[in-house]
């Protein structure tokens, strides 16, 4: 199973990290920006945000001068999706129920007749 | 309720910020208990880690300054995810014995945090006093949980609640008679292709029920849980704990399964939450779906070949 997701799971097991991903949705921002709310220096807010970048969370624009943050939400949705194979697991149980209940009744049907 | 320590006694306690079935697997997984154990400095090399009653525990703890310390413990009481009892030995080469009884105890405070506390109970006030002394085991197990503390956030861990609603064509009464009488409930709860070749349900109250699913490759994905309210016909609701093979836990749960009557039909709500390691889940089910999936091509190619 793909080690990115444990990374995704630790940048976002941080406070502040999460709330710099929920200023992010709002829009991009520098990291002036992003320091503002928090009482944080600036290179301590860069060093979350490296955190954040490498587990594919945030990307960064290139530009020398003002390098804003965007959220790459496509890593959200992997975080979002880690359930979907227990749903299947379920459904899967349930259609053998269904199927279960439909042999049962059939047979209890002939045995009426 | 803890009891205030003795004076034979040593009694550590800190409070987690994570489930206590998280806590349960960092404190009994081999994997992660090396990432944390021991005081700060301290690497530990676990040579057999055997989690039942009457299982050994062998490890080296290396300290910092080069020094080995050999532990051997036996478990005494493995109840997942509460409480761990086991009796400690070990020494450093030359040093004096640290024989104790350790209890590990996690309590849910809420949701989401866990207290952790640990008892260790010597045998003579002196043995508990040299031990303090000559290693340091106060000061010791408050830098080791403060190291399961850090821990904790980077296992990925996920907890979210499942929602799925069901109309099947039979009465409440035989549908909940499926989901309570093992002769019916071993003819479906594994996924296509699977059998179940262990199917137990003490339906009462605090009643615990086991199942074993057997992929058609002959793996076992064994679960389990207890019985917390039984309404004929209209409700179950169960604790539902999914084991690898070696009965580590994989996804745990509680499950409300209510059936509503409907023109002869009957309406199932089944809610079922998930704590897991994502990254364990994920590999378990994926597992799992391989095999229901291969199961029901086969199904198809017999079909094709039949018509």
């Amino acid at each position: 199973m793909p080690d990115h997701l444990t990374a995704t799971f630790s940048a976002l097991a941080d406070p502040t990290r999460r709330a710099i991903l929920a200023r992010l949705t709002l829009g991009q921002a520098s990291v002036n920006q992003l320091a503002e709310p928090f009482s944080l220096s600036q290179p301590a807010i860069s060093k979350h945000l490296k955190v954040l970048e490498r587990a594919g969370l945030i990307t960064r624009g290139r530009e020398a001068q003002w390098r804003p943050c965007k959220l790459h939400a496509a890593a959200l949705k992997d975080i979002a999706d880690w359930l979907e194979p227990y749903r299947r697991l379920w459904e899967q149980r349930l259609d053998r129920l269904d199927e279960h209940l439909r042999i049962l009744q059939s047979e209890t049907g002939r045995k009426s007749t | 309720m803890t009891r205030p320590a003795t004076d034979r006694e040593i009694l550590i306690t800190r409070e987690l910020d994570a489930p206590r079935e998280l806590a349960w697997q960092a404190m009994t997984n081999p994997k992660h208990v090396v990432q944390w154990w021991g005081p700060r400095g301290f690497t530990t090399t676990i040579r057999a880690m055997d989690l039942r009653p009457g299982g050994v525990w062998t490890y080296v703890m290396h300290g910092p300054d080069g020094t080995d310390y050999k532990n051997r413990s036996v478990f005494h009481e493995v109840v997942y995810p509460e409480r761990l009892v086991f009796a400690h030995g070990g020494s450093r080469a030359g040093g004096p014995e640290a024989d104790f009884i350790a209890t590990w105890t996690f309590d849910a405070v809420e949701a989401s945090k866990t207290r952790v506390t640990i008892r260790m109970v010597f045998p003579t006030v002196a043995a508990r006093d040299t031990i303090v002394r000559e290693y340091g085991a106060i000061e010791g197990a408050h830098q080791t949980l403060e190291r399961l503390a850090e821990h904790l956030p980077t296992m990925g861990y996920a907890s979210r609640d499942l929602v799925i609603e069901r109309t099947v064509d039979a009465p409440p009464a035989l549908v909940f008679r499926c989901w309570t009488d093992p002769a019916h409930m071993a003819r479906w709860w594994a996924p296509h292709g699977f059998t179940n070749p262990v199917c137990e349900l003490d339906v009462r109250i605090g009643g615990t029920w086991r199942i074993v699913m057997r992929a058609p490759g002959g793996t076992d994905y064994p679960c389990h849980g207890i019985y917390h309210e039984i309404v004929p016909d209209r409700r179950l609701v169960f604790t539902n704990i999914a084991t690898d093979t070696a009965g580590n836990p994989v996804l745990d749960g509680r499950t409300t399964v209510t059936f509503g009557a409907a023109d002869g039909k009957t309406r199932m709500t089944v809610t079922t939450g998930a704590i897991a390691v994502v990254d364990y889940a994920a590999a378990y089910l994926e597992g799992m779906e391989i095999g229901w999936t291969q199961s029901l091509e086969r199904l198809d190619a017999e079909v094709a070949r039949s018509s």
